[in-house]
């Protein structure tokens, strides 16, 4: 049963562009066209004050790491939805007939760190060696534009962007390719600092909104009902009926998250654990990605593998509520005052369960999702728990797990 | 598609291990060769003048006066791993998850416990029963052990009595027994209820596993912030602060639960009949779970 995914990461063709360098610890090199950069927006790296300046990293070659970037494939081709869907297919379906498209996802990645020694405390894995390299941003990214390095999870669709790529260790030491480095980073805070990786006109007017309102993670879209309508016999019609079948949503999240020693599933795992940490090759560059699970925001339970994934209770709290033909808007501060431990519409009905999908079965009661040990500033606020849930997506290489430690009070 | 490898946690607390002829049994406590000693450990309210009724406000804006909370409570462990948050950021994790959790895991997000199993270095194999309105503390009938090695987390447990499988998802174990009274705008609400971790806080079946967790998990709290060194001589305090469990109730949710004759409102924790789980008993639930806030556990040095 235990599978092991061995990526076999393509990227001679990206990197072959001999991009130059930005980040300490990197080879200064020749310049060439930003191999990141979404199709017809090439070139655009910089803000149109000057702001925003990125110029794409190098192969740092053989022994080094190429930073980058992924919502995997699901952040540029979002959730589909059909009566076949299943709750905990792959990838996951909204159990309640919502497709999700995103137009943007934007986090902001600082303090990329290699540390010594990340086996150094088995209790407190955060516990980790002496720094011996790091690349400071911040790198303002949208996952959704993505970039042309091929993504860790073999997806096809998934295109990863680099962001930066580190040669050799700060004190001018090659890495040592037999030795596991600790891998870490943060999400931060949005910054008028931050260098564009990859951000079109459309994502930098939102990232000037989310340094305004201190956003640390933004992710933008429209829900599209596809279930069938509700049938006017059926529990909950009195709700579901009123709920409008578009909804364009803005998630402006502030939870700045560090992730820390992460696990890596590009390696060999030893008996049923995978280790901690990045390993350079003597060979070629080795990729390192940092990885935003996008589904983490829409489960209903938090700290627990994994959750079924709900949008009633989003678009119940749209603004068109009450009329289901006028698409509706709604944003993260619509969501703060509604209760998950009771969940109710924006008119303050109580919101059913509801579940168009053959895995899930809906309790038949008022929604309710499970906080498992969490609590919050504002008790029982779901914009908290959406902060919150979400702020656990980030990982590395795809599914490598990170010790996650949340710079933000929920 | 996005196939992954097995996770397999080194020193996993499952409630299988702790069941041996129907007794509790030891984790994984003492490993490294450290010193080892017995101690006292007591449970008790947060500080406050004994005895009488707790009253506060909660954030519903309910004037909430407490004159009953009876807690039991037991196993507690002693773990060197670190919380993932702060005490003030809060934090808890679902807990050591079932075998097959590890070793077949869904593609798109898993391993979302986030805490580690970590190494039990110290445990008290005992349950106790105490008033969380009362700073006074009672000690857990038996003598708790530790390996001498730097304490980071405290788990605390809410199991069934010993003897009880902890697997069973019926049971008679009230963790929390509670009464009072709420207030809001001219309306006052006097209500009484039972808190009992048995299969209504379980997730419905499915055929899948998304969002599913044993009845150990519901009955653990892991992750609480404990940072000490233990010394031999000492002893363990655990404090609950129970007002933290009602801090997001609305007692005006109760107006369709049932009633004592002289109207007292029942919480009722249920997943079937005519009444099901009121969002008052579930915030009780929720706020017994919390890894930060509610709880406070400290090793005390004699003089």
């Amino acid at each position: 049963m235990v599978q092991k995914r061995m990526q076999v990461l393509a990227l001679t063709a990206v990197m072959a562009a001999g991009v130059a360098a930005t980040v300490a610890c990197s080879d200064s090199s020749s310049q060439s066209p930003n191999a990141n950069q979404p199709s017809g927006d090439a070139g655009t790296t910089n803000g149109p004050d000057g702001t925003g300046a990125f110029t794409p990293p190098a192969d740092p070659g053989a022994g080094g790491f190429l930073i980058t970037a992924s919502g995997e494939d699901i952040a540029s081709k979002g959730f589909e939805w059909t009566s076949d869907s299943k709750g905990e297919g792959d990838p996951p379906a909204f159990t309640d007939g919502w497709a999700i498209s995103y137009e943007h996802i934007l986090v902001t990645i600082d303090k990329i760190r290699v540390n010594a020694d990340p086996d150094k405390d088995e209790g407190n894995p955060k516990d980790v060696g002496a720094v011996v390299a790091s690349v400071d941003g911040p790198f303002a990214v949208d996952l959704t534009a993505g970039g042309n390095v091929p993504g860790k999870s073999g997806e096809p669709d998934e295109k990863a962007v680099s962001v930066a790529a580190i040669s050799k260790q700060a004190n001018g030491s090659p890495f040592d390719p037999a030795v596991r480095y600790a891998f870490s980073y943060d999400f931060t805070n949005a910054s008028a600092n931050a260098k564009f990786v990859n951000l079109n006109e459309a994502a930098r007017s939102l990232y000037s909104t989310a340094v305004q309102k201190g956003w640390s993670m933004v992710l933008v879209g429209k829900a599209t009902y596809k279930g069938p309508a509700p049938a006017q016999s059926s529990e909950g019609y009195e709700v579901f009926s009123k709920i409008p079948k578009t909804v364009n949503f803005t998630l402006g999240l502030k939870n700045p998250s560090s992730y820390i020693n992460c696990r890596n599933t590009d390696l060999t795992a030893v008996g049923d654990e995978f280790p901690r940490g990045i390993q350079a090759s003597a060979d070629k560059s080795t990729a390192v990605q940092i990885t935003l699970h996008t589904d983490h925001v829409f489960w209903n339970t938090l700290n627990v593998e994994g959750s079924f994934l709900h949008f009633d209770p989003i678009a119940a709290n749209a603004s068109t509520y009450g009329t289901a033909d006028s698409t509706g808007v709604v944003s993260l501060e619509d969501l703060a005052s509604v209760d998950v431990l009771a969940i109710k519409t924006k008119a303050g009905e109580p919101l059913p369960w509801r579940s168009l999908v053959s895995d899930f079965t809906p309790k038949k009661s008022t929604m309710q999702y499970e906080l498992n040990g969490t609590s919050f500033s504002q008790a029982n606020s779901f914009a908290a728990f959406l902060s919150y849930s979400a702020a656990s997506g980030g990982h590395m290489n795809a599914q490598g797990e990170c010790e996650i430690q949340n710079n933000f009070t929920p | 598609m996005r196939s992954r490898t097995a996770l397999m946690a080194g020193c996993v607390m499952s409630a299988t291990a702790l069941v041996f002829a129907g007794a509790w049994a030891a984790g994984c406590v003492g490993e490294t060769g450290s010193k080892r000693f017995t101690f006292e450990a007591a449970a008790g309210g947060v500080a406050r003048p004994v005895g009488g009724p707790v009253s506060f406000v909660n954030q519903r804006g309910w004037a909430v006066t407490l004159t009953k909370a009876d807690m039991t409570l037991g196993p507690v462990y002693l773990n060197v791993l670190a919380p993932l948050r702060t005490a003030e950021r809060g934090f808890s994790a679902s807990g050591s998850r079932r075998l097959l959790d590890w070793v077949i895991r869904p593609a798109w997000a898993g391993g979302e416990g986030h805490l580690g199993s970590g190494r039990v270095v110290g445990e008290v194999l005992g349950q106790v029963t105490f008033s969380a309105l009362s700073p006074e503390l009672v000690a857990f009938p038996v003598r708790g052990s530790i390996a001498q090695e730097q304490v980071r987390t405290a788990d605390v447990w809410f199991y069934p009595a010993p003897g009880v499988d902890p697997e069973a998802t019926k049971i008679n174990t009230v963790a929390l027994d509670v009464a009072g009274t709420a207030e809001r705008a001219g309306e006052r609400i006097r209500f009484r209820g039972a808190l009992v971790l048995n299969d209504a806080w379980m997730a419905d079946a499915s055929p899948g596993s998304r969002s599913s967790a044993p009845i150990s998990d519901v009955r653990k709290v892991r992750g609480i912030a404990a940072s000490f060194m233990p010394v031999e001589g000492g002893r363990l305090e655990v404090r609950v602060d129970v007002t933290r469990f009602f801090r997001g109730a609305d007692f005006g949710e109760l107006r369709n639960n049932p009633a004592d004759a002289d109207g007292t409102k029942v919480l009722v924790q249920s997943k079937t009949g005519k009444v099901t789980t009121d969002p008052v008993m579930n915030n009780v639930y929720q706020g017994l779970r919390e890894s930060s806030g509610a709880y406070f556990v400290r090793w005390v040095t004699p003089d």
